[in-house]
Order: structure tokens, then C-alpha cells, then sequence
């Protein structure tokens, strides 16, 4: 009796296969990349919880708008949603379906969605992966320099400390590969400037294990002069030091985001001799990605300098101090609390990679 | 004759060989909206990419099916899943040569994990949510200790045949086919059926003289050795390893994403996770919907956000829809 | 030296001694009973034979062969296989799996279906007419009436071909032609040479079937009985120890303050066709029929967990509309139910919890919060009134006997301080004392004013406590016996409609 029910399964299955395959063929229907606009965009994002990801969105869609104006793009399909790496490959894979010329993605794994990148690539889609770089070389990635962001927190960290003196390192989530290059960045510079790292711990980019770490590392390490960590996690840190009165005394790299700027601002208004600073992780990066995309959809090729192995790095744009502050305060002022210092290519920019 | 087809089929539905009716009628309804609003829905691309996109999920729903219907519930299963997948990519190094020894590995590394949980859980007696959950972070650290950063590369002739297709038929659905038939062979056999007693009624199952204790190490095992594929699949699927391949972005919690998928596929395929009802075919379906559920999300224009939101919404809806007919039932 | 021995067996549960040193000896192709008032150790000894529970100390001799038994698996394996009173069935499984479960022939890892249908289509038909000529292999044991899952339970027990088999309480719930089905099957397993150990409440079963009775009480071997050579009094007495009344009636005369409590009108249901009657402070209306003729709905339907779908129901001639139980409790109605296992008690829960549990809000301060003094002292009360035995108050349920769980979820319900008790059929598998202790109980709370309405499926209980019975005959109320019309007679005609049929 089973035997029979388990055929009828495997019949009913092969013919909805069969049939599918059979339909196949006629609408293969990836766009030719001819150089000929309009063309259409997709964005593939996986994860949404945070405000530096929706303001990425955000700068997308106006990068969009501009060349939309143009007449040179016409649409744009945006796929944002928490999913796993599996789900991000399915979001590519509805992507290639729907037809799409380019797809720039902030990518949830630096490897594993380099398969679907290559099916992407077979059918003359061209992909950017933005915010992290991919180790595909099909891909070109347009992002800052992780790596750099670290070191020039830690150039500032240890100017402001000098030689000898002792820090911890709170990071983000271990393995994950801007965390990696980050602390890479900054563990040279450490390591040159003879700052003794006593730790380094995981708070995920969580701002809550962050605040709980940092007080249990006041607890361990008593005669701390620095606190080394990343945006997510700066503004736990500086509540575990204000909790234990040490603000101004331990001394910690922030981050350019408004809520932490609020707390800064209130200490120097207070005059505290509170410092710290915030190298700015643009949102906007993903917008310099569009454009970089609808230059190369055009035909344009990337200038030979531009790229370091398959990767465009585009600027910093800057980095929040005691010393510029006001002026960088007057972008976030007024703003949501967890509105990020941003900044993206300008369309002259742009084409200065394809001179 | 219609009655005997009924009956038949009602039988089959027990024995958890015919996917229930909730699950074949979700299933049906998803496929159709999506093949509506999805433009190249039956393009060969489509087709293949689709049941590329199915098959680690049914390979972990079939993997978390086996342990449910035993009675248990494995919330280490992504973690494991992953670990096995880093493992054997570590092994691969691109190599074709090593593809059978890498094959093993995952396998092997699945059976293993699997077969430390139930050890733990028959013997330990810990409640299986407690020491699987436990489980997880164990198989999370080794994982980290594998593969600290995302890297190793998968041959290109595991990824390039798993997008292939046979005389039509893509690879990826004679894997799901093949799953079946592997699961069909489990039901079949005396450990199969012990595997339903037990998570009906373990006293009961005891009384009989089935060995509970054996038998819930090996709905693990088995479990895991499932886990072993997906972790194929994941691998086939992306071509490299990452270690937090099963996790949401933003979280720590590796394999974590495919757990809650698994037991989600599980639920919507009508097994029910008081354990000995239900079987590996509703999952598969659950699994597939799943699937689907994304893509009409997609299609539709819907914000990416509400596909949770959806999500949640199709499980308690196959929850509600199966227990109408309970309600109906008076009691004996 | 006999086929099978069994000395000084010792078993405690939490802080209750089951098992005080029982025997028992027995032969090959005998019907052996064992009998043994509730708490008497009957189902322990069994399960201690079949290894579902490991004794402290015992010695257990096999064709004189000493034997350890750990686990049902061994004792399967030296032909012991048994019949419990707890089900051992699982639900969703078919009749033939349930059947062949554990003893599944098997090639190469794989159940040979088609053998395996042969093999318990053979045992199953032995029994076909408990299950009305049909054979119901593909059914889900949960789909069966409790009777033929009993009867499933057997068939199981008989398909592993054993030297001896061991019946627990298995004819509770099964009607006639069931027991006469299993009678039969049982002498023809004793002409085969197996062992039957057989326990049941019913004395005049075992007087009929069995050859010898081993008496247990306190957890120790009274003695060693040949059935042919005594009488049921002789055996009950051994039983309790002392002598008890022969029946009589005891039924209080009518108060002269007797008043109207209760009054249903036109009631139905599901399965209750316009249903009418009154109850009176201080009396016990009986509620007889044949089984599953509407009784347990009645009860249910007034405890507000049945739908009713028209009809009146008045208490103290103010309307009342039970929804649901938690509105009946309210109301001060309380439901007492027969099959304690499912219905009332949470096994692992302390005895304390489960008796308070019923009355809790009553004696909490406002907001809820529970005065441990007061929760030990009325659950001390309930202990003492119904002399429940136990360990101690924070001992889990399932340490008691079966007797004493049944009083567990009577005492709830005292706590109560119900106006209304309704019982369905409490008195369903426990013992003589018991049951003695449980109607000394009722007719303490009618004389105290209780109104207690009253389902048995014996209708020599009815004959005793009860005044008035309304008799039930597929959701009708098709009789009401008063006073000296109440006799088993009587009962047992009008439960199968004899007056129904003219002439």
C-alpha cells in the first residue's frame, strides 16, 4: 500500500518537474548589459536591524532618483530583510530572475555568496558588493577600508595615551570579517606605538553586552588608561565609564553616531575632559556603489588605479573629534538618536575611478 | 474506488508517507502565487535556482523531523549543520580529489554531534531543549575553532552539478527525491517504527520491550546524519564555508537562522512536536513553502520586513488548520 | 518446584511502602488470581514480575532458575509478557502496530509487513466478537472505544506468545460479550499450558474463571486460596482483614426541610434528548444506564464542559448558565471524575497542591498571594476526613495508590464546600474499603445538606445510597425509580428499554 502511495508521490513530483522544465527556455531573461540604459537596479540587503542599514537603503534609493531624473536607470528593487546567507542567496536568485542589470549587495557572508554571484555574472548581471568586500572575482567591491578605520581609531587612541600604556579591545562578533580587518588595522598600530593590549573581548555589536563587558573588565583591570571598540558598542562602553566615574580618566575611541555625539556634547559642555573620537562608517558607501555601477552598466572601465585587486576602496570622510566637533554636531543635531555621520561619492568623483 | 483511494490515502497520511492536506494545500496555493507573480517562474534558471534554494532547508527539516517525531527537539541542529559544513570545507581545499573523504567528513561529523546528543539526552536525561540548546553553543565554539573567518573553497564540480540538470531534471530535485527515499527506508524500518512509539507514548513504547533509550540515541544519530547532507547542500549551494552561514546577520548565534526554519518546516508539515505523529513528506512540503513564502514576498513588493511576519503567520495558520479536524472528533 | 516463584519482594514508593515482603507461586496452565484491596501492592508485585518496576529486594525463581528482570524487554524474553491496567498503548499507531510493537518480524532491519499482518490478524480475530465482527488492523488505537483498546492491549499481551501472562484490571472497562471473549481466550491459553495471573475487582470474575487466588493486603501474602473450595466472603474477608455488612440499604429518609436545589428542564445536548429532573438538599439521585448512554455528558453538560444547546437549569431557582467549569465551581457545583488518571490530577504535582487546587482563591489573601499555614491545614482536613494514606503532603501524586489518588480528587472538591457534587462513577476500579470510606463520605456531605447527583456504572451502589434514580437510554431519560422500585432488577430493565417495548 505504501509502495503505491510512494509512487504516486514520485510521479506527481517528476511531472511538476518536467513540466517546469519543459516551459523553460523562453523567458531566460536576464538583460543584455549593452551599455544601453534605462537599466534596473537591485539592492540586496539581510539584515535590517539596524538604522545604519536603513539609512543605506535610503541613500540608495536617492542616488537612484538622481539618475532616474537622467533617464539613465528606471527601476529600482530593493530586497531587504533579515535572512540567514541562505536567504541572501535567494534574494540574488529572485533578483537574477526578476531581470535585474546590476545588483549591489551588502553581503551577508564574505564567501559563501560567491556561487550565486557567479550565477549572477553568467547571465551578464553585474554585481558590487558594498559595505563588506567578497572574495569573489567576479565581484567588484566598493567599500572603505576596514582595515583603515581601525588604524585611525588607534592612531588616536594611542597618540592620546603614548607608549606604555594599557588598553582593552572590545570587538564585535569574532570572525566576522570587518571585525577582523578592523582589529588587524588596529592591533599594528598597538603593537608600533608600544600600547599594551591586556584583552580583547566579543560584544557582538551589541550595545548592552558591550556596557556589561567593559564593567566587568573595570572589575579585572583596574589601572586601565584606554578602551579600544567599534560604532554599536561605544556608547555601552561610555555608560559602563560613567557608571564607575571614570569618564575622562579611561580613555575610549566613540563612534560618529548621533546618540553618542549627545552624550559627548554634554561633556564638554560640562568640560569634563572627556575626548574620544569617531571615525565616520558612511551608510553612503552603498550610494558611491550605484554610481560606480551605472558607470560601469555604461561601459566605462574602472581606471587602472582605482582598484586594488578587485576592490575599490572610496575615502573615509572623516573622523569626529574634540577639536572639530561643533561642526560635525551640526549634521546630527536635531537627528534621531541612531542617525550616522554619513557621506558618499559625488557624482564628479565617481568619474574621476574611470578617467 | 474513490473510497478506496481515500482510504488509502488516509492511511498513508498517518504513516506519515502522504503529506497531510494542510500542508499539500499550502503548498499548492504557494506555488501558484508565485508561479502568478513571478515573471521567469518556470524559465530552467528559475527552476533550478529554486530547488537550489530548497534543499539544505529540506534536508535540515527532514534531520529535525526524525528527532520530533521521536520525541525530542534538536536546537543544536544548525550549529551542527554548520560545523559540519566548515569541517568538510576546511578538508576540501577546492580539491575534487578530496570530495569523497570530505563527503564522509560531513556525514560523519553529523552522526557524531547527533550521536553526543542523544547520548546526553537518553542518558543524562536532560530535557532535549535544555541539552540540545546547551549542545549548540559547544558545536558554535568548535566551529569557530575550524573556520575563525569565512574561506575554503568547495570544487567547482560540487557547485556547477548541483545547478545542473538531468535530461530536464535539475540535480537539486533528485537530491530532494533521493532525501525521500532515504527517509521512506527509515520509516520502513523497525527503527522507524520504534522512532513513532516512542514519541507516542514512551512508557507505553516501554512496556512493549522497544529499546526507548537505544532508540532516542538514534533518532539523533539519524538526525544528524541528515544534518550531514544539508551541510552538502549549504556547501554545494555557496561554494565556500562560513561559519555563520545559518545565522542571522548581527546575531552570534551560528546555525541559528536554520534551526528555527527547520522546527517552522517541521510544524507547517503537520508533525506534531509532542512527538509520534507526522512524518518526514509534510516537511519537505513545509520546507519548500517556506521557500516559496520569500519569493511571493519578493514578487509582490511586499517590505522584506513583513517575511517574518508571514512566516509566523503560516505556522500558526497549518497549526490552526490541522487542528480543526481534532476539534471535530468527540471524544472516545 | 513451581514453574514460577516469586519471595519476599520489597518496594517503596517516595515514603508509602508498596511492597512488604509479598509472595506468590503458581503453576504452568492455571488461572491465578490476585486479589488484594486498592494500595495492596496487587499492580506493584505485578509490574515487579513483568519489569516495568525494579524491586528493592526480591527473589524471583523460574522453573527454579533464579532470574533478574530489568525491564519489560527481559521479562519478555522469558515469555513473561502482561496486560496493564494503565494502557500501554500508543495512540497514534495503528491496531496491528500497537500489536506487533516490539516483536515486529523483521528482514534485514525492516518490518516484513506482510508477516506482520498475518501474525496479528490471527491473534486479533481470536477476539473479533469484542470488536462487533469487525477487525480494525488500520485504526489508530486512539480512534477505538476504551473497551476494545483494552481488548488491543490483550491481543498484544497474547501475540507474544507467552509462558505467562499477567492481567491487570483489564476487564474494568470492557461491557459483556468483551469479557466473554476474553474469558474464552484465556482458558484456551490455559489448555496450552500458559500461566494466567489475573487481577480484578470484580470477585465474582475471578470466581468464575480462576482455579486460585493469591490475597494480598499491606504489601504482604495473606494467603493461598483453591476458588472452588471458598466463598467471596471468606475471600473479602481476607482481603480487608475484618468482616464487612452484607449489603443493606443506606439510604437517609426524607428531612422534613428537604427543599429543591437543583432543577434541569428540557435539557440537550450532543447527546442528551430533553432531559428534565430535580435534586433535594440531602439527597443522592442516582444517574444508572447501560454504559455510554448519555451519563457522562449529563454531568458534564451541568459542570459547564459540554455545549448545551437548549433547556433550563435552575440552582436554588435562580437560571444558571455553566459555560464552564471554572463558572460552575463558582456557582459551588463541583464534578468528582471517575477516571482519575486523565481527568483530575497532576501526577507529579505534590498531594498538597492537588487537593488545594479546587478551593485555592477561597483562602488566598487579596491579589492572590497563599498562606502556607492555611493551604497545609485544609489540606490536612481533606487528608483526615477521607483518611487518605500518604508519605507526606509534598509527596507527587503518583506516589499513592489508585484508591488514594481517587480520594485525592474527592478531598479537592470537599474543599470546595460544594451545594452540588456531581459523580461520575467514582467508585470505577477501586477497591472494597475503599469504597466503603468513599460512601460513608457521601453520605456525610447529604446529611450535611449536600445535593449530590450520582453516576454508576454498578447498579448495586444505586440500589444502596440512592432514594430516586433517573435511568438514561441513549440521551432519554426512559425511567425514574423511586424508594422500593430501585432494585438491580428493575435497574437492569429499564437500562436495556425493557418497559420500552410494549406488550
Amino acid at each position: 500500500m505504501g509502495i503505491r502511495q510512494f509512487r504516486l508521490i514520485v510521479a506527481a513530483l517528476s511531472a511538476v518537474v518536467l513540466l517546469a522544465a519543459g516551459c523553460g527556455d523562453e523567458g531566460d531573461g536576464a538583460a543584455e548589459q549593452d551599455g544601453e540604459g534605462p537599466f534596473t537596479i537591485g539592492l540586496s540587503n539581510g539584515f535590517v536591524g539596524s538604522e545604519w542599514r536603513t539609512q543605506m537603503v535610503e541613500d540608495v534609493q536617492q542616488v537612484f532618483d538622481e539618475y532616474q531624473q537622467e533617464g539613465l536607470v528606471d527601476e529600482l528593487i530593493v530586497e531587504s530583510a533579515d535572512v540567514d546567507v541562505n536567504g541572501q542567496i535567494q534574494q540574488i536568485r529572485n533578483l537574477i530572475s526578476a531581470g535585474v542589470d546590476a545588483i549591489i549587495v551588502n553581503p551577508n557572508s564574505e564567501t559563501a555568496l560567491n556561487a550565486v554571484f557567479q550565477e549572477a555574472v553568467d547571465q551578464d548581471i553585474l554585481v558590487i558588493a558594498t559595505d563588506q568586500a567578497v572574495s569573489s572575482e567576479v565581484v567588484t567591491n566598493v567599500v572603505i577600508d576596514q582595515e583603515e578605520w581601525g588604524r585611525r581609531n588607534a592612531e588616536w587612541l594611542a597618540a592620546e595615551l603614548g607608549e606604555g600604556g594599557q588598553i582593552v579591545a572590545i570587538n564585535g562578533i569574532a570572525g566576522h570579517p570587518a571585525n577582523e580587518a578592523r582589529w588587524t588595522g588596529a592591533s599594528a598600530v598597538f603593537e608600533e606605538a608600544g600600547i599594551e593590549v591586556l584583552t580583547e573581548g566579543n560584544a557582538d555589536w551589541d550595545q548592552a553586552t558591550a556596557q556589561q563587558t567593559m564593567s566587568d573588565l573595570l572589575a579585572t583591570y583596574p589601572d586601565l588608561d584606554g578602551v579600544f571598540t567599534q560604532d554599536g558598542m561605544a556608547l555601552g562602553v561610555y555608560q559602563a565609564l560613567e557608571a564607575n566615574d571614570l569618564l575622562g580618566q579611561v580613555i575610549q575611541t566613540g563612534e560618529a553616531r548621533a546618540e553618542f555625539m549627545f552624550n559627548w556634547q554634554e561633556q564638554l559642555e560640562q568640560d569634563t575632559g572627556f575626548r574620544s573620537i569617531g571615525v565616520v562608517n558612511p551608510p553612503g558607501v552603498a550610494g558611491s556603489a550605484l554610481r560606480v555601477a551605472v558607470h560601469m552598466l555604461q561601459g566605462e572601465e574602472l581606471g587602472e588605479d582605482a582598484l586594488d585587486g578587485n576592490t575599490l576602496f572610496v575615502p573615509i570622510p572623516g573622523e569626529v573629534t574634540n577639536d572639530n566637533f561643533a561642526e560635525w554636531f551640526a549634521e546630527v543635531e536635531g537627528q534621531n538618536p541612531a542617525y550616522v555621520v554619513d557621506g558618499m561619492l559625488t557624482e564628479e568623483e565617481a568619474a574621476e575611478y574611470f578617467a | 474506488m474513490i473510497d478506496r483511494a481515500v482510504r488509502s490515502l488516509t492511511v498513508g497520511m498517518r504513516r506519515g508517507l502522504v503529506p497531510g492536506l494542510t500542508v499539500t494545500t499550502l503548498l499548492l496555493i504557494t506555488v501558484a502565487v508565485n508561479a502568478l507573480l513571478a515573471p521567469n517562474f518556470f524559465s530552467s534558471y528559475s527552476v533550478i535556482s529554486n530547488f537550489s534554494s530548497f534543499v539544505p532547508l529540506v534536508a535540515a527539516s527532514i534531520a529535525q523531523t526524525i528527532v520530533v517525531l521521536g520525541g525530542g527537539i534538536d536546537l543544536s541542529l544548525g550549529a551542527l549543520i554548520t560545523l559540519s559544513s566548515v569541517m568538510s570545507v576546511v578538508l576540501m581545499e577546492g580539491d575534487p580529489g578530496r570530495l569523497p573523504l570530505a563527503v564522509a567528513v560531513a556525514i560523519g561529523v553529523g552522526a557524531a554531534g547527533g550521536l553526543l546528543n542523544g547520548l546526553i539526552v537518553a542518558f543524562l536525561r536532560l530535557q532535549p531543549i535544555v541539552a540540545t540548546f546547551a549542545m549548540s553553543f559547544v558545536f558554535a565554539g568548535i566551529t569557530l575553532k575550524v573556520l575563525p573567518q569565512p574561506g575554503g573553497q568547495v570544487p567547482a564540480v560540487m557547485t556547477t552539478t548541483y545547478r545542473d540538470s538531468v535530461i530536464g531534471i535539475p540535480v537539486a530535485a533528485l537530491v530532494i527525491a533521493g532525501l525521500y527515499g532515504l527517509w521512506w527506508v527509515v520509516k520502513r524500518s523497525t527503527l522507524g517504527r520504534h522512532l513513532y512509539a516512542v514519541g507516542g507514548d514512551e512508557r507505553a513504547a516501554y512496556a512493549s520491550g522497544v529499546r526507548v533509550n537505544q532508540v532516542r540515541v538514534m533518532s539523533y544519530v539519524l538526525g544528524g546524519t541528515f544534518g550531514g547532507v544539508a551541510a552538502l547542500a549549504i556547501l554545494a549551494n555557496t561554494g565556500s564555508g562560513d561559519p555563520y552561514v545559518g545565522a542571522a546577520v548581527g546575531t552570534a548565534l551560528i546555525g541559528g537562522q536554520t534551526t528555527l526554519a527547520s522546527i517552522a518546516a517541521v510544524v507547517i508539515g503537520g508533525t506534531a512536536l509532542r512527538g509520534g505523529v507526522g512524518g518526514a513528506g509534510g516537511s519537505i512540503g513545509g520546507a519548500v513553502i517556506l521557500a516559496l513564502v520569500s519569493n511571493i514576498v519578493f514578487f509582490a513588493g511586499i517590505s522584506g520586513g513583513y517575511r517574518q511576519l508571514i512566516n509566523g503567520a503560516i505556522v500558526i495558520a497549518a497549526l490552526a488548520l490541522t487542528a480543526v479536524p481534532a476539534f471535530r472528533r468527540s471524544p472516545a | 518446584m513451581p514453574f514460577l516463584e516469586m519471595r519476599d519482594v520489597h518496594k517503596r514508593f517516595g515514603g508509602v511502602v508498596a511492597l512488604d515482603g509479598a509472595s506468590l507461586s503458581a503453576e504452568p496452565g492455571e488461572l491465578h488470581a490476585l486479589l488484594g484491596a486498592n494500595g495492596s501492592g496487587k499492580s506493584t508485585l505485578n509490574k515487579t514480575l513483568t519489569g516495568v518496576v525494579a524491586a528493592d529486594r526480591a527473589e524471583v525463581l523460574l522453573d527454579g532458575q533464579p532470574v533478574t528482570l530489568r525491564g519489560p524487554r527481559e521479562a519478555q524474553a522469558r515469555g513473561i509478557s502482561a496486560v496493564y491496567q494503565e494502557l500501554s498503548l500508543v495512540p497514534d499507531l495503528s491496531v496491528e502496530d500497537n500489536v506487533a510493537l516490539g516483536v515486529e518480524p523483521a528482514r534485514f532491519g525492516f518490518v516484513d509487513r506482510r508477516e506482520q499482518r498475518r501474525t496479528v490478524r490471527g491473534v486479533v480475530e481470536r477476539f473479533g466478537s469484542a470488536f462487533e465482527g469487525r477487525l480494525p488492523l488500520d485504526t489508530p488505537v486512539a480512534g477505538l472505544p476504551p473497551g476494545e483498546q483494552q481488548i488491543v492491549e490483550i491481543c498484544k499481551a497474547v501475540a507474544r506468545d507467552p509462558r505467562i501472562l499477567v492481567l491487570d484490571e483489564a476487564t474494568a472497562s470492557l461491557h459483556e460479550a468483551q469479557v466473554r471473549a476474553l474469558f474464552e481466550a484465556l482458558r484456551d491459553l490455559k489448555d496450552r499450558g500458559v500461566l494466567v495471573i489475573f487481577t480484578s475487582h470484580r470477585l465474582e470474575e475471578v470466581f468464575e474463571l480462576c482455579d486460585r487466588a493469591t490475597v494480598l493486603r499491606s504489601g504482604a501474602t495473606v494467603g493461598t486460596v483453591e476458588l472452588a473450595a471458598a466463598d467471596q466472603a471468606e475471600v473479602v474477608r481476607m482481603m480487608l482483614g475484618r468482616s464487612i455488612d452484607r449489603i443493606e440499604r443506606d439510604r437517609t429518609e426524607a428531612p422534613e426541610a428537604r427543599r429543591v436545589v437543583l432543577e434541569v428542564r428540557g435539557l440537550i445536548t450532543d447527546r442528551l434528548r430533553d432531559v428534565s429532573f430535580t435534586v433535594e438538599t440531602g439527597e443522592v439521585l442516582g444517574v444508572a444506564g447501560l454504559q455510554g448512554q448519555g451519563q457522562d455528558e449529563l454531568l458534564e453538560a451541568l459542570f459547564g464542559a459540554a455545549r448545551i444547546s437548549s433547556g433550563e437549569v435552575r440552582l436554588d431557582g435562580k437560571p444558571i448558565h455553566p459555560r464552564s467549569p471554572r463558572q460552575a465551581v463558582r456557582e459551588r457545583i463541583a464534578l468528582i471524575p471517575g477516571e482519575r488518571a486523565r481527568e483530575g490530577l497532576f501526577s507529579r504535582r505534590p498531594i498538597l497542591e492537588n487537593l488545594t487546587l479546587a478551593s485555592v482563591g477561597r483562602r488566598a489573601l487579596p491579589g492572590g498571594l497563599l498562606r502556607g499555614a492555611r493551604e497545609r491545614r485544609a489540606a490536612g482536613d481533606a487528608v483526615r476526613r477521607l483518611q487518605i494514606k500518604l508519605g507526606r503532603l509534598l509527596d507527587p501524586v503518583l506516589t499513592l495508590s489508585g484508591g488514594n489518588q481517587q480520594k485525592v480528587v474527592v478531598g479537592r472538591w470537599l474543599l470546595t464546600e460544594p451545594r452540588v457534587i456531581l459523580m461520575d462513577d467514582p467508585t470505577k476500579g477501586i477497591d472494597v474499603g475503599a469504597k466503603e470510606e468513599l460512601y460513608s463520605s457521601m453520605r456525610r456531605l447529604a446529611d450535611e445538606g449536600v445535593a449530590i447527583v450520582f453516576h454508576s456504572s454498578e447498579n448495586l451502589e444505586l440500589v444502596r445510597l440512592c432514594g430516586r434514580v433517573l435511568v438514561l437510554f441513549e440521551g432519554r431519560v426512559v425511567q425514574v425509580l423511586e424508594g422500593d422500585q430501585v432494585t438491580e432488577d428493575r435497574l437492569l430493565e429499564a437500562s436495556v428499554g425493557v418497559d420500552q417495548v410494549p406488550g
